[in-house]
């Protein structure tokens, strides 16, 4: 058999011709048009997609030529940069606004950073690197209580009191709920739930920062103050969604 | 077979040796085509991940419309995106066109990349245009704009090349089909032919029953009746093109209603309205009269026999699939979508709606476009090489049975 294998199949002298199969043929020409589709196929995925010029496709790639335009601009403003580090995030850009915090982050200073900050902790926990977010959580509520106590000592300076809950309270309070996020995640709930008191301070009335209260007392396991913030919420915002079906899971009605 | 067999007697030795080697070529090859098949799936689907929009938004996120894609510009810089798009049009050959800031006409092929593009100065001289407020393109390929602000309707080549030039007084919205345009304009409805020469008119500004008030939507039905967005009015009114009215919808506004009289209305009849400002209007292949409603941010569906509101898809965001504020639509038969002119969001989005009409072969065709077609020519062949093995094994059987029997 050996002997007969390694004979030339379409014969030789004295060997009969073995008629070629036309089965084997048409698959041999079915190989080399798939061959030849798939290759006309990556030219065209070459022109069309990678060498022509490109408009934006989805509703988050237009912000972002918005937002690049915005940067551009007014590169002095934290709100724009940190809006572009959120674009870019969610479309799952990561390493670009990794890139683009570092930018702002050698630009700004002041409140302006403690917005590219928080976006900053957004990334991270996108990202899913919780110690990492709950570390840089720490630092930027540490560097924004800093720069709140700076601006009251500049008041000060000046002869004027000022009530500390009166300076910036919504960017107090953002800090707070992105430390709390962030503590949520490495189920840290005590500090969580401090961070989200100390948001209360600012605005006691705040329902969707009870509400997050309230979730960090049902997962520590306080159902009783859960409950309460939850209805405390509620009392605020009747028709708010996420705290009346919070307190249905934890059998209130 | 007796051809097979040699004066040396060796006939049975080499048809086992033809059989084996013809058994393992067809083996080896069919493994290499289904590896083959197996690797252009895998690089289709990569190329398919990669080339994938990001955050493209799936049906049941957005109330049973299917989302095609968007189409927010012809570039990638701020003064590349369209601006306050008013209207849209399908092309015979499926290319979209539409105005971007009422001077800028912009054409897409049909898969969302830039044909052309076409910056209008404005102003009243030749080669400006006023304020495009509408435009369609004829079966013969010429682009129809509704020039509000210069009391004309240009005709236009693919190449913007204006071939001419008709008088209409205040033209907001036109229609062309089999050579003949219907035009609505800010008082009245006109069916010209396409050179221009009036065939019939009709109407008047005001909210009776034979009058229409900026009227921002136009449409051929299947069934060759005019109809017409009477926006101000808030109803939609169907004539034949002669200009008799067939119905008004909905027939309590037959004395209309105007956005202004709001306050005079009571509540009840105002939240029973079906349209709030109806805009833009097409016909699908279900010969559904289709229209938005830039206040209800709504595409809404209606019987065009009745009148009848039959569906009704859309909410107000900034999301794709989402509207905000929109004022026109077309209908592409040979691929079943719609293309809408989503005004505030300064985009056009592709869409497909459930009941639309589109035959067997358009599905096939559906469902054949994009990077699945690649797996789809690999896998026939592979199958036609099948049929043909399976064949040849019976014609061989049958051949070789018969010779035992002789």
């Amino acid at each position: 058999m050996s002997d007969h294998s390694s004979a030339p199949i379409d014969g030789g002298p004295g060997m009969p011709e073995i008629p070629s199969d036309p089965v084997a043929r048409f698959m041999k020409f079915a190989i080399g048009a798939v061959i030849v589709v798939a290759l006309t196929a990556v030219l065209y995925f070459v022109i069309a997609v990678v060498l022509s010029p490109s408009a934006p496709r989805t509703a988050l790639e237009a912000q972002l030529v918005t937002i690049q335009e915005a940067v551009r601009q007014t590169p002095q403003s934290g709100l724009a940069w940190a809006d572009y580090v959120r674009t870019l995030t969610g479309l799952g850009d990561y390493a670009g606004a990794h890139t683009q915090l570092d930018n702002a982050r050698s630009i700004l200073k002041g409140d302006e950073l403690v917005y590219v900050d928080i976006a900053g902790v957004d990334l991270l926990l996108t990202e899913k690197k919780y110690p990492e977010a709950y570390k840089a959580a720490q630092k930027l509520s540490k560097d924004s209580d800093t720069q709140r106590e700076k601006a009251i000592e500049a008041v000060a300076d000046k002869g004027v009191t000022m009530n500390p809950k009166l300076v910036a309270p919504d960017l107090a309070i953002q800090v707070r709920i992105t430390r709390a996020r962030a503590a949520a995640n490495v189920k840290q709930w005590d500090d969580a739930i401090a961070a989200l008191t100390s948001a209360l301070e600012f605005d006691a009335n705040a329902a969707d920062v009870l509400y997050l209260r309230g979730e960090a007392y049902f997962a520590k396991g306080d159902k009783a103050n859960a409950v309460t913030d939850f209805k405390k919420a509620l009392k605020f915002a009747p028709d708010y969604e996420p705290a009346k079906k919070a307190l249905e899971k934890a059998g209130e009605k | 077979m007796s051809e097979n067999i040699n004066p040396q007697g060796e006939y049975r030795t080499e048809t086992v040796i033809e059989v084996v080697d013809t058994s393992r070529q067809r083996r080896v090859l069919s493994i290499a085509l289904i590896v083959l098949l197996i690797l252009i799936a895998a690089v289709g689907y990569y190329a398919l991940q990669f080339t994938k929009a990001p955050g493209a938004p799936s049906a049941g996120d957005i109330g049973g419309i299917e989302w095609v894609r968007s189409i927010y510009g012809w570039g990638e810089s701020p003064n590349q995106l369209l601006g306050a798009v008013v209207d849209v049009a399908v092309a015979p050959d499926g290319s979209i066109w539409t105005v971007s800031n009422k001077t800028t006409v912009v054409a897409f092929n049909p898969d969302g990349t830039t044909k052309n593009v076409f910056a209008f100065e404005r102003g009243g001289k030749e080669g400006q245009v006023g304020s495009i407020e509408g435009l369609d393109v004829g079966d013969d390929g010429l682009i129809y704009l509704a020039d509000f602000g210069n009391d004309q309707i240009h005709v236009m080549d693919a190449s913007g090349r204006f071939v001419r030039h008709i008088k209409v007084q205040r033209p907001s919205e036109v229609a062309v089909r089999d050579g003949r345009i219907a035009v609505a304009a800010i008082a009245g409805i006109g069916v010209l032919d396409t050179q221009g020469n009036l065939i019939s008119q009709w109407g008047s500004r005001g909210a009776g029953k034979d009058q229409v008030d900026i009227p921002h939507g136009i449409a051929w039905g299947a069934d060759g009746n005019v109809y017409v967005s009477d926006s101000q009015n808030r109803r939609i009114k169907a004539y034949t093109p002669e200009g008799r009215l067939i119905y008004i919808q909905p027939a309590a506004l037959e004395e209309g209603t105007r956005i202004g009289d709001f306050r005079e209305t009571s509540k009840e009849s105002t939240s029973t309205l079906p349209y709030q400002l109806p805009a833009g209007m097409t016909v699908d292949a279900a010969g559904r009269v289709v229209l938005v409603d830039p206040f209800e941010f709504a595409i809404i569906a209606q019987d065009p026999k009745t009148g009848n509101v039959t569906g009704r898809w859309g909410e107000f965001g900034r999301q794709d699939g989402m509207f905000a504020y929109p004022t026109g639509i077309s209908y592409d038969q040979v691929r079943d979508y719609y293309v809408v002119a989503d005004t505030a969001n300064n985009r056009l989005q592709v869409v497909r709606l459930p009941g639309s009409g589109g035959n067997v072969l358009t599905t096939l065709r559906r469902n054949l476009t994009g990077p699945i077609w690649i797996c789809a020519i690999p896998l026939i062949l592979l199958l036609l090489a099948l049929v043909i093995a399976v064949i040849r094994r019976r014609n061989k059987r049958r051949s070789g049975s018969s010779g035992v029997d002789r």
